[in-house]
């Protein structure tokens, strides 16, 4: 395994991600192949690309492609979660497969390896009553968060999940704790969420099959920052696009500054050429073209995902680590 | 009736009601309501005062016209009231110079009108002795409580075999007992009826005890499903052992923390943006200003 020391700086911000795999569908769409493997340790970076590939339904990413909706690992003992973690150092807790959708195909599937820390990864998915209801999930250090969600549905429009599915469009959610719409709020954990990113997964007529839900808090966040870039008319993919949602105040308090900007970094303008994710340790160059003052240093890697609705690139969500 | 169409039994799909302002432009007080329920579900609505509950319910009622939207009951659209959807309000509206037993009869007489008359008093008096007044259904309402008088209220309903019941705050007048008694009356006559509920409450415990699912709304305008809790507890319901399950105060706390935020959050009003933004900016929130214009002064720790 070819692994390199990228970049270590001492204010790296520990996320719960500390594991980024990105694989590919192959060209004649018979296998999927491993892109990138990073590991996000500390102020660690290391990548590698051994050639690997799994055929449909084989390995984490196999069964995304296969099922065609977000999987998560994390019942112990799984042979899988236990293996990667020992390849790569890390105490995994759980590990979650993101697949990227062009309508009902599989193109990519992003697969983020979790540490221990407060917060919550969620799967809902239609359920016969036409509402949302939890598929799947991962919690961490949120009892009442995890009881709770047992019982609440989401109809179309309602709530973060609700309005992901209604629209199609990923979402970000954030001041958890003082958000009246965030209802799952007002639970009895001590650890607080701050952050909610939702991400549709497939999607047809403009709905999405199912959503992919992120919570976090700022103290040990899924991602350090996270952004959503979408075309500035939502009726046509052509035009120019332009990040409508931020947060970057787990690591610093002007990222914000970017809501609005039409200038495409590299790193989102790639994602929306190749309609696949794109996932760099290069910070500096993913980033160059950003005019607003964002402080960089301490940032490991970025993922910028293509987002699809039906079989049209509609977005990007970019992921800081 | 199919199996599917019972899972199905009422449909409320964007359901919005609009009222013009001074200025004529339409003001969403209800904005895409969706909602569907079982037969003989009870779902109760839960939410802020004044967040547009029961404009939902009078819409469903069809006494309240509906702006855009549908409500599909057992397979039928339904347009403006009809005998299939019975409401019972906190006040019983019975007519004084009328027995209980007349108030009743007034609406099975309309309804079983293709029935024999000793057919239509054995309806009524059926129904009125479900609800307790076996012994009163000769009474005016001047002769009777406030909670004998709801009681006629539900039976007046309950005897149109209506598809569906829509209880708006129906104990929302009574004392602690009555409430309680009147509740178990219901349950009962729900239970062997089988007819699907709709309850608009403030009461968190009412909420719990006699529902299968509790929806809960967000603050208005634009007021719409926060979320919908769906209850573990079998029907029929035994209150001393609902009361004593482990989960019982979870789901309580629960209810009351989200009016209670529900009220905070009306009553801080609008808040400056700068406070908004504070944590985090999502454009979606913003869409009356310059995002970036906000984005820059709302930047914070």
């Amino acid at each position: 395994m070819n692994k390199t020391a990228l970049s270590e700086t001492s204010a790296s911000l520990a996320t719960l991600v500390q594991y980024v795999e990105v694989w590919h569908l192959a060209e004649d769409g018979k296998s999927m192949v491993l892109h990138n493997q990073t590991r996000l340790r500390g102020d660690v970076v290391d990548s590698s690309s051994t050639p690997r590939s799994v055929k449909s339904g084989e390995g984490l990413a196999g069964m995304a492609w296969n099922q065609r909706r977000a999987i998560i690992l994390q019942e112990a003992p799984s042979d899988l979660l236990e293996r990667i973690g020992a390849q790569n150092g890390l105490d995994l807790k759980a590990l979650i497969a993101y697949p990227i959708m062009k309508g009902h195909d599989v193109q990519s599937v992003v697969v983020f390896g979790l540490s221990d820390g407060a917060g919550a990864v969620e799967v809902w998915s239609r359920d016969d009553r036409d509402e949302l209801s939890i598929s799947a999930s991962y919690y961490s250090g949120l009892k009442s968060v995890e009881f709770m969600s047992r019982y609440v549905r989401f109809p179309k429009g309602a709530g973060l999940p609700g309005t992901v599915w209604k629209t199609g469009q990923p979402k970000l959610a954030v001041d958890l704790t003082h958000n009246a719409n965030f209802m799952r709020s007002f639970t009895t954990d001590e650890a607080v969420l701050d952050t909610g990113l939702g991400l549709p997964v497939g999607s047809a007529a403009g709905h999405s099959d199912s959503i992919l839900l992120l919570l976090s808090s700022y103290g040990k966040p899924f991602a350090s920052a996270f952004e959503i870039w979408l075309p500035t008319s939502v009726d046509d993919p052509s035009t120019q696009f332009r990040c409508v949602a931020a947060d970057w105040n787990a690591i610093q308090t002007n990222g914000t500054t970017v809501v609005g900007s039409v200038t495409c970094d590299p790193i989102v303008a790639q994602a929306l050429r190749s309609g696949r994710p794109e996932f760099s340790t290069n910070v500096h160059e993913s980033f160059s073209a950003r005019t607003t003052a964002v402080d960089l240093d301490g940032i490991r890697a970025v993922l910028a995902a293509p987002v699809y609705r039906g079989p049209e690139k509609f977005g990007v969500v970019v992921m800081v680590f | 009736m199919s199996a599917s169409s019972d899972r199905r039994y009422v449909e409320i799909a964007n359901l919005t009601k609009a009222y013009p302002n001074p200025y004529g432009e339409p003001v969403k007080v209800v904005e895409e309501f969706n909602l569907i329920l079982r037969r003989g579900e009870v779902v109760s609505i839960i939410g802020h005062s004044g967040c547009g509950k029961s404009t939902v319910l009078t819409m469903v009622a069809g006494l309240n016209d509906i702006t855009s939207g549908s409500v599909v009951v057992a397979g039928r659209e339904t347009d403006g009231p009809g005998p299939d959807r019975a409401v019972v309000f906190q006040s019983p509206c019975l007519l004084p110079w009328m027995t209980a037993f007349q108030n009743v009869m007034l609406g099975i007489d309309r309804v079983y009108s293709h029935g024999s008359r000793l057919e239509r008093r054995q309806i009524c008096e059926y129904y009125l002795n479900a609800v307790g007044l076996a012994d009163s259904m000769h009474k005016y309402p001047r002769e009777m409580s406030g909670g004998m008088q709801q009681r006629v209220g539900i039976a007046r309903a309950i005897a149109l075999k209506p598809r569906m019941l829509l209880l708006d705050e129906p104990f929302g007048r009574l004392d602690s007992l009555t409430r309680m008694e009147l509740q178990d009356v219901i349950l009962d006559v729900l239970d062997r009826e089988h007819i699907t509920t709709m309850v608009i409450t403030h009461d968190v415990d009412e909420a719990i005890y006699m529902s299968n699912r509790i929806c809960m709304m967000t603050n208005g305008p634009n007021a719409t499903v926060g979320q919908v809790l769906d209850l573990p507890f079998e029907r029929p319901r035994n209150r001393k052992q609902l009361l004593g399950h482990p989960d019982y105060y979870e789901f309580r706390g629960w209810l009351i923390s989200f009016l209670e935020r529900q009220e905070s959050q009306k009553s801080v009003g609008h808040r400056p943006a700068s406070q908004k933004v504070a944590r985090g900016v999502s454009a979606n929130h913003l869409p009356t200003k310059p995002v970036l214009e906000v984005a820059t002064s709302g930047a914070a720790s």
